[in-house]
């Protein structure tokens, strides 16, 4: 992942917005601005990550450009197409441009369909040809076997589910893949394989990815620029490694003290289970799904990938 | 799986199949035995009864039990009591799974579209919905039968209106619930249209909640036909009905009081059968309601 630099002209963005906002109605009168002013330019091909707390503005964002959400003022751009005033109806190219991973593994599944239902929908809806060796293909690219595809989603841990739904995302050959807090309902060290499959993935079908989290340090491990929010307002963005390590805003300074980096939570793990050495669940669990898997190094240990 | 330290409490819609936390609960066995008991009376009284239900045993008018070889003994008119609630059995079901039926298959699919449609179209369904709410099965029936006329197929009917609205009301909260899940954002993300959602994704996560309200319904229906068949309403004289044989016993009430007691207990029985049940999917389908 090469950084862009901060100051390099834009060239080819895959996502713009200008001045977007995003008003709620209370049910008992009065408004709530979820999001307000944001201007913000993705670049084709970028890792771009949005940080902020819960209540920043960052999901609506994230369903604003995934057209699950209307701006209420301002103009959304995907791929050179204003998607601001489009009905639901009209947004088949976005459909075949952009994916989401969600982020309950639990809840990102629909429990009665099949594995192989789940994946090919996108195929499905969007006709394509070929669903069942697409479905195999892109299963075995996020470390699962193809076989599981008569199984249902109960049958599978939480890093397996949201390999499934990282497959259902990458299904449909989108250029931009979004991420929202994809990682962090899982355990932290599952957390840290799906991560750098993401990544990996991202990398080589050389898609955007767009990271929304909360959490500074898994957005530094995958992404090279970062937005970060604030009450709806941005408040920062630049490159990654300049926001971590000067960050211009007080804010800034303050989600980045507050949040637990990734690799101390794993250490924190690691002596966890040291003190236990009763085996945890989820991680053997996980590793069943990856040893009948092809896939390479990212995905196929547990602990060794957990730097 | 409950060891995954993921794990949330299981939205009680999309609750998985075969991911039940708990062992089958003994009310829930007691209420399936009910009604596959009531169900095999029901089915079996098709080929073979103790007595032809239009046989009158006048020698043995009256008896108790086990006299004339008349296992609940007889009615008034001498015609065997246990082969009348196997035939009544046959009504009694024949008439809930109609009224159900047309409740289910009419309430389902407007539940659905009471919770995708915008909210100006959802609360005029919905205002609908309560006002045929506030007539009871029984009032519609009568007001049916004052219309076209008693008889069964207008009990079932009615039966079936009336039972309506509880399905339109249990189906939308459930597929409110489905349609905030990610998995149905996930859907749309992929661009299936409404209709697709509603069919891929919403109506297989609220079956669950509909076979547990079929089942609470069902004990209304019986309830409801018994009642409009006691009030003459409902079965003909020649359709054997727990209502009717009900009614029938009036005149020997104070006499001959095991006439009237069967039928009712035959009622009561299958009532707490079918509310039982339902209670118990409900308990499985529904862990909001687990350990109450």
């Amino acid at each position: 992942m090469t950084g862009a630099s901060a100051a390099a002209p834009v060239t080819d963005a895959v996502v713009q917005l200008t001045g977007v906002g995003r008003k709620f109605h209370r049910p008992g009168g009065g408004t709530v601005t979820a999001l307000d002013g944001v201007d913000l330019t993705i670049p084709r091909g970028s890792a771009f990550g949005v940080v902020g707390e819960s209540g920043s503005g960052k999901t609506t964002l994230m369903r604003i450009i995934a057209g699950l959400e209307k701006a209420t003022s301002g103009r959304v751009l995907v791929d050179g197409t204003d998607i601001t005033a489009l009905p639901e109806k009209r947004l088949t190219f976005l459909r075949k441009t952009l994916q989401v991973v969600f982020q309950d593994p639990m809840g990102s599944l629909n429990p009665r369909m099949t594995i192989g239902r789940i994946v090919a929908e996108p195929l499905v809806v969007q006709g394509h040809r070929d669903v069942s060796g697409r479905v195999a293909e892109v299963l075995e690219q996020v470390g699962l076997d193809a076989t599981i595809v008569g199984r249902y989603p109960h049958q599978f841990s939480g890093g397996q589910r949201q390999r499934i739904s990282i497959a259902r995302a990458i299904a449909p050959d989108p250029a931009v893949l979004i991420a929202d807090e994809a990682v962090s309902a899982l355990d932290v060290t599952v957390r840290a394989q799906v991560l750098d499959l993401i990544a990996e993935i991202a990398a080589r079908r050389s898609l955007t990815l767009i990271f929304v989290s909360h959490d500074l340090s898994v957005i530094r491990r995958v992404c090279d620029r970062v937005a970060v929010l604030q009450g709806g307002r941005l408040v920062e963005t630049g490159a990654v490694q300049r926001v971590y390590d000067h960050p211009e805003q007080a804010y800034t300074r303050r989600l980045l003290a507050a949040v637990p980096r990734l690799a101390e939570s794993l250490e924190m793990a690691r002596a966890r289970a040291a003190g236990n050495r009763g085996g945890r669940s989820t991680t053997t669990a996980d590793a069943g799904g990856n040893d009948s898997g092809t896939d390479d190094s990212s995905t196929d240990t547990n602990t060794e990938d957990a730097r | 799986m409950s060891l995954d330290p993921t794990a949330r409490p299981v939205d009680p819609v999309t609750a998985a199949p075969g991911a039940n936390r708990r062992g089958p609960n003994a009310l829930l066995v007691i209420g399936a035995v009910i009604v596959v008991a009531v169900a095999v009376a029901g089915v079996v009284s098709f080929f073979w009864t103790p007595f032809d239900t239009g046989f009158t045993d006048t020698a043995n008018a009256k008896v108790g039990m086990g006299v004339g070889g008349h296992l609940l003994g007889t009615d008034r008119l001498g015609r065997d009591i246990a082969s009348l609630l196997m035939a009544g059995a046959k009504t009694t079901l024949y008439v809930g799974i109609v009224a159900v039926g047309i409740a289910a298959v009419i309430g389902t699919p407007l539940g659905i579209l009471a919770a995708m449609v915008p909210r100006r179209y959802s609360e005029f369904l919905m205002r609908c919905t309560d006002l045929l709410l506030a007539f009871p099965a029984l009032l519609l029936a009568l007001m049916f039968a004052a219309i076209w006329g008693g008889g069964i197929t207008t009990a079932m009917i009615a039966i079936g209106i009336a039972t309506i609205p509880s399905f339109i009301r249990v189906v939308r909260s459930g597929a409110l619930v489905v349609l905030e899940s990610e998995y149905v954002q996930a859907a749309r993300v992929a661009g299936r249209s409404r209709l697709g959602i509603a069919w891929n994704h919403v109506l297989p996560n609220v079956l669950g909640l509909v076979i547990v309200q079929s089942s609470v319904s069902y004990a209304i229906a019986i309830l409801a036909e018994a009642g409009l068949s006691y009030l003459g309403f409902g079965a003909g004289l020649t359709t054997p009905s727990w209502g009717l044989m009900l009614q029938e016993s009036q005149s020997t009430l104070s006499s001959y009081p095991m006439i009237t007691v069967w039928p009712a207990l035959a009622i009561a029985i299958a009532v707490v059968g079918f509310n039982l049940l339902g209670d118990g999917l409900r308990d499985r389908f529904d862990p909001r309601l687990a350990g109450r």
